[in-house]
């Protein structure tokens, strides 16, 4: 017993999405939907969430493996972080998510850890995670925005009562690559862009993702827009391996004979959810990449931060990032 | 408290054992089972002290349940040395003294070993990164890489053998 | 002869060779035992209920619900640990902060705990007690805690001092000679700097774990990962009231120890709740409570004052030290005055601790406890005067450093000592030619530690078929139990593979002190030289009663007695084999204080690429050079030498402490308690230099702890030199990094 005892639960291992929902709608809020369990399991430990019924997904068939469609890949939510890694067609058109997903974690956790778990985490900040009664908890205060608040990892954007910002190393990137995430319920199937899949505190503060009671996130689906463009991601941490990142960047440019002809650049670290920087991309589009269009970009990427109190380093770091990814992707 | 029936294979041997929902492997395969060889440092999975092959994937036993290996086989370092005969990875890091204190080294074997049944021949950075689940405090990691290092050449070497044995048989 | 431990300058057969640890196969297959591995028949798990505050009364604890719950079998809390201490000093503060006696010092601070038949009920009926809590101000930093009005932390304890600072400072103590004003006034130049460093854990893999099992007669036995068996004993039987000889201990493999295993935390409640419930009883820490409620070292503010002319000497030296002790009084900060400028031959020289109180975990030990922020501040600022006189770094220190003769800071007089060694080598070595890249700088500093001997007792068994075995008091923390088999087979002319050192339990051997202080291998050393010395005495009786001769003409040589002018010899295999016949078994004791233990120095060599864009600093080329007197185990000596350094690294660059205002720790786990991983170390390079210790038969010291001590400031130096920014806090984290450089840009910039 050397993390704390998880609170009592019953373990069910539906082998299809509709015994999956159905489970959902018995258990209501007490379910707890269960991927590779990287995460969810030291929740539990932790006690700072006690579900009634834990629904492990892996016997759904289905749900793993990446797919070519007519319009790029589709990938399954379930599909590890480490096959991820390996897939060929993954690798050969979208090296980004590869570079995003092999900086997640360590290997084990890789090994099982899944995309869309990696994608449905919960937010890293340690006031929520040690189960205090925020705002995101459902109490009536943010203790990282307080005047004793320790909130040098939380978010230059977005703030709504929360401070909080995503943890997911491939959100960005998908975000980049425009992928759309298939949420799957009892009423059928819908079809979400990433950018709109990632919500603040400001449309939900309790929940990071559009997904609502009752939906499973089954697929990711990446168009071949961006199919084998060019690719910037670099993540920064207190340590360089195994570990969140304080800011993260992912870019995906179009650039045909030296000429930045769409962009799309996306950093993690800063928002509640993977922050666009539409800004940056606009002010690139149509330019030379070189190092004075990154330039641009940079001055472009930090409009609107408000730093915390321990956080202001955020702010050189995220004009840095885009710097580098318009000058080096 | 209603446990649930796994069957599934420890070291090769056919294993049944009854769970709680929210026992992880790591107890089953500590409290259960007698293997203590796994070590739990954190119980969060940051430290790799736990891990074991599930399926030949290298796993954080401490964040898997007891009730997922059902069907699944499981070799831990207990499982790793052939008979009396250590694995090339055990005895070259006895010879490289990359243990002190030992409590990681089961975790960092299976890690290892993990590494080089997928790549036989890991550059020194390759070596660093599959290792870098596993927190080891008293070595720097020096001795450790250069001991993975060397089995890998063992390895390969005795594969080599064997296919000759196999041409010439 | 026997226990002369003067330094023999003998030839070596076996010592300094490179053969296989006794214990690795255990350790490479599993089957080694470490704390939590073992289990007793009806045993219970113990579980600790924590104070959740960081400073409060505690008004009353109501356990009735808890001990009605079914399944628990004992409720503790200080009530069950009455005081045998007499109320102070050192020993009481152990039993408080095993278990708060009516006030909570730190977060997790142990308040009550339970023993019941399983995890599950134990945290059911933690869960049921109900403490009620006054909640007072608290302080966690070291400089707001010396600040007039703080928070008091121990309002029982008094500064010596009257001049300092009267609430939070436990004890202040001046170290030096020389008058410090006066040298300051011959000095050309100045430099004064204050340096900030947070506090960090030795981060061992294995969490404290032990079997506890005490019975209604008062006998005990107690299965634990420690680093002294016998002082647990001692003071969990003093703790709990019970006589030494009733407590047996035995040691379990240790899964690392850096300092952190020489204290006793929830041991002394698993034999309380055992004790009560009369059942065995099995308590393990969790990582949280390792970070929450074990021992840290040292929070430090330390300020700097160095003065040198301009032809490169150190006229004087000053330093202001203030330790973190936690919430009891400690020697953290005495220890770091005493360190910090041990390295340098300086005329007139001072250095003024202070033990400041926290409410933060009780300080224990931590590899050279104290030295590495000291070495910090220190070699941070000869650096810079360095810098400052337009003089190398390297060709500077050695112009100051300490040698044979020279007065210690601290007092002594030193003998023969490695640091001008360490510094030519430096100078010599490839690494500093080495040409550096883009965005890459190179740091140099300097490190010392005391090193400890003390109380030590060897037993050595000859079996009849003449394999030997060799019991001692030392725990293994990492290869000793190799080299003390060395060091037997040496001294008795065998071969290595015929001895099996074994660690002894506290009812199987006399008192040893604690494997700390560097002391393992030479004090234990020390003592098993001196049990073969013992031992082949009587192998040379027995031998000259096999011939009938005067044992004076009985010589021992290569594993055989000799006898004088005689072609004839017996070998240890024969004599053993003979011995029931001859006087039944022989066997050699030692006991001995081990005094005289070497002091010890390093420098390391650094090279850092900083990434100016993101702060983040890497390690790209790394080495040790130090002196170990004799290395009885080169792989080992170099694997204390990578491992100090590696925990260095960390410290400089990731770990820390973070308390949130409400005096709570934020990063009790390895996830946002970053020790370095694999891929974040280089290869790290070392260089063994032996200039024996007088003072032990075989001329060693101890090698384990000063590694740790130069990385800080060699770091911090390379960072400097990379990125143009001096770093006065560590750790030096991407965030701290960036900051600097934007500030350091800033300022320069030109106005207007």
């Amino acid at each position: 017993m050397l993390k704390d005892m998880m609170t009592r639960f019953e373990l069910y291992r539906p082998t299809a999405l509709a015994d999956a929902y159905e489970l959902i709608d018995q258990f209501g809020a007490g379910a707890w939907l269960m991927a590779g369990g990287q995460d969810s399991l030291d929740w539990f430990k932790d006690r700072a969430k006690q579900p009634r019924a834990v629904i492990e997904l892996s016997q759904i068939e289905g749900m793993t493996g990446v797919r070519e469609t007519a319009d790029g890949v589709e990938i399954g939510a379930l599909t590890t972080l480490a096959e991820i890694e390996e897939n060929a067609l993954v690798r050969e058109r979208y090296g980004l998510l590869v570079s995003a997903a092999s900086h997640v974690a360590s290997p084990q956790i890789r090994n099982v850890g899944t995309i869309g778990g990696n994608l449905c985490q919960d937010t890293r900040c340690w006031y929520y995670r040690a189960g205090l009664s925020c705002y995101r908890a459902g109490g009536n205060i943010c203790y990282a925005d307080s005047p004793e608040g320790m909130n040098r990892e939380h978010c230059l954007f977005g703030a709504s009562r929360c401070v909080a910002v995503s943890p997911s190393d491939t959100a960005p990137a998908l975000v980049a690559l425009d992928a759309s995430m298939v949420v799957s319920s009892r009423k059928g199937e819908r079809v979400v862009r990433a950018e709109r899949f990632f919500v603040g505190p400001d449309v939900d503060i309790q929940r990071m993702t559009a997904l609502q009671p009752g939906e499973i996130l089954t697929a990711i689906r990446i168009p071949s827009a961006f199919s084998s463009a060019n690719f910037y991601f670099e993540k920064v941490a207190e340590r360089k391996t195994w570990d969140f990142a304080l800011v993260s960047v992912a870019a995906a440019l179009r650039i045909e004979s030296g000429t930045i002809r769409d962009a799309r650049i996306v950093c993690g670290g800063v928002e509640c959810r993977p922050r666009r920087m539409r800004d940056a991309e606009d002010a690139i589009r149509g330019r030379e990449q070189n190092a004075e269009t990154a330039g641009a970009a940079a001055r472009r990427s930090a409009g609107g931060a408000r730093p915390l109190r321990y956080n202001e380093y955020k702010i050189p770091l995220v004009e840095n990032l885009v710097t580098r990814a318009v000058r080096d992707a | 408290m209603k446990g649930i029936a796994v069957s599934t294979t420890v070291n090769g041997d056919a294993v049944e054992f009854v769970c709680d929902a929210r026992e992880t492997l790591l107890d089953v395969l500590r409290n259960h089972l007698g293997l203590t060889g796994a070590k739990e440092g954190c119980g969060t999975g940051d430290c790799g002290a736990c891990s074991v092959l599930l399926d030949g994937q290298l796993v954080c036993s401490c964040l898997v349940l007891g009730a997922e290996v059902e069907g699944r086989e499981i070799e831990t370092v207990e499982g790793m040395a052939d008979g009396d005969r250590l694995h090339p990875l055990q005895k070259r890091f006895l010879e490289h003294a990359a243990l002190q204190c030992g409590v990681c080294t089961p975790g960092f074997l299976v890690a290892a070993k993990a590494l080089l049944e997928r790549n036989s021949n890991p550059s020194e950075s390759e070596i660093r990164y599959a290792l870098a689940g596993n927190l080891c405090r008293c070595t720097g990691y020096d001795k450790i890489v250069h001991a993975v290092h060397a089995a890998a050449g063992d390895l390969r070497r005795q594969q080599k053998a064997r296919k000759k044995r196999k041409a010439a048989g | 002869m026997a226990n002369d431990s003067k330094f023999t300058n003998q030839k070596f057969k076996l010592v300094g060779t490179r053969v296989m640890r006794p214990d690795g196969v255990d350790k490479v297959t599993g089957r080694a035992r470490y704390g939590a591995d073992a289990s007793a028949p009806g045993q219970l798990v113990g579980a600790i209920l924590r104070s959740p505050h960081a400073h409060a009364t505690i008004r009353k604890i109501d356990t009735q619900k808890a001990e009605k719950l079914k399944g628990v079998k004992a409720v503790i809390t200080s009530a069950d640990l009455p005081d045998f201490t007499g109320g102070e000093g050192e020993l009481y503060n152990v039993l408080e902060n095993c278990m708060a006696r009516g006030r909570a010092l730190y977060d997790g601070h142990a308040v009550a705990a339970v023993a019941a038949v399983d995890a599950e009920t134990a945290r059911r009926a933690l869960k049921l007690i109900k403490v009620d809590y006054k909640v007072l101000p608290h302080v966690t930093d070291v400089d707001l805690a010396i600040k007039p009005g703080a928070p008091v932390v121990q309002p029982g304890v008094k500064t010596k001092d009257k001049k300092a600072a009267p609430t939070n400072v436990a004890n202040v103590t001046t170290y030096g000679h020389g008058d410090v004003e006066a040298g300051f006034g011959k000095a050309d130049v100045i430099i004064e700097k204050s340096y900030k460093t947070e506090q960090v854990h030795q981060g061992y893999i294995e969490p404290h774990a032990c079997l506890a099992s005490v019975g209604p007669d008062g006998h005990g036995e107690l299965w634990v990962t420690t680093q002294g068996p016998f002082a647990y004993r001692n003071w969990c039987a003093t703790l709990l009231g019970m006589e030494m000889s009733q407590l047996k201990v035995t040691s379990s493999e240790i899964g690392g120890g850096f300092g952190g295993k020489t204290h006793v935390w929830i041991e002394p409640i698993a034999l309380a709740l055992s004790r009560k419930a009369n059942r065995p009883v099995k308590l393990v820490m969790s990582r949280e409570e390792v970070f929450r409620a074990s021992g840290p070292t040292s929070p430090t503010s330390i300020d700097v004052r160095l003065g040198a002319t301009r032809d490169g000497r150190i006229v004087a030296a000053d330093a202001a030290m203030r330790y973190g002790n936690g919430a009891f009084p400690g020697i953290w900060g005495e220890v770091g005055a005493m360190a910090a400028w041990a390295c340098y031959d300086i005329e007139n020289v001072r250095s003024v601790g202070y033990e400041v109180l926290l409410n933060r975990p009780k300080v224990a030990a931590y590899r050279a406890p104290s030295a590495p922020m000291a070495a910090f501040a220190v070699e941070s600022t000869v650096t810079l005067m360095a810098e400052a006189l337009g003089m190398d770094p390297v060709e500077f220190r050695l112009k100051n450093a300490a040698r044979e003769g020279t007065r210690a800071s601290y007092g002594p007089t030193y003998g023969p000592i490695g640091i001008v060694p360490t510094l030519e080598a430096v100078k010599k070595h490839p690494h500093m030619r080495a040409r550096l890249g883009k965005n890459q700088g190179r740091g140099v500093a300097c490190g010392f530690w005391f090193n400890f001997g003390g109380q030590t007792c060897a037993d050595l068994i000859i079996d009849v078929d003449g394999t030997v075995g060799l019991s001692v008091g030392t725990v293994d923390v990492g290869g000793a139990r190799a080299s003390l088999s060395l060091i037997a087979a040496e001294e008795l002319g065998i071969p290595y593979e015929e001895v099996r050192c074994n660690i002894a339990d506290t009812a199987s051997l006399g008192h040893n002190d604690m494997t700390d202080g560097s002391r393992g291998t030479f004090s234990s050393g020390m003592a098993t030289i001196f049990a073969a010395r013992d031992a082949i005495e009587q192998l040379r009786v027995r031998a000259a009663k096999a011939w009938g001769i005067d044992v004076k003409n009985v010589s021992w040589k290569d594993g055989k007695a000799i006898a004088k002018g005689k072609r004839k010899s017996l070998t240890l295999k024969e004599i053993a084999e003979a011995s029931p016949n001859t006087g039944g078994p022989i066997s050699g004791h030692s006991q001995v204080v081990a005094d005289g233990a070497g002091v010890s120095f390093a420098s390391h060599i650094c090279d850092v690429e900083v990434d100016p864009e993101t702060g983040g600093t890497k390690v790209v080329r790394y080495t040790v050079v130090q002196d170990a007197g004799k290395a009885v185990h080169p792989d080992y000596v170099e694997g204390q030498f990578q491992g100090g350094a590696a925990q260095g690294i960390g410290w400089a660059l990731n770990e820390e402490y973070v308390y949130g205002k409400d005096g709570r720790l934020q990063n009790p786990g390895f996830l946002d308690y970053r020790i370095p991983v694999c891929s974040d170390l280089p290869f790290i390079d070392t260089q063994i230099l032996e200039i024996p210790n007088p003072n032990h038969p075989y001329g060693i010291r101890g090698v384990g702890e000063t590694s740790i001590v130069p990385p800080l400031a060699a770091i911090a130096n390379a960072v400097s030199d990379a990125a143009g920014v001096r770093m006065t806090h560590v750790p030096m984290s991407p965030p701290r990094v960036l900051a600097a450089i934007k500030a350091s840009r800033a300022e320069k910039a030109p106005t207007g």
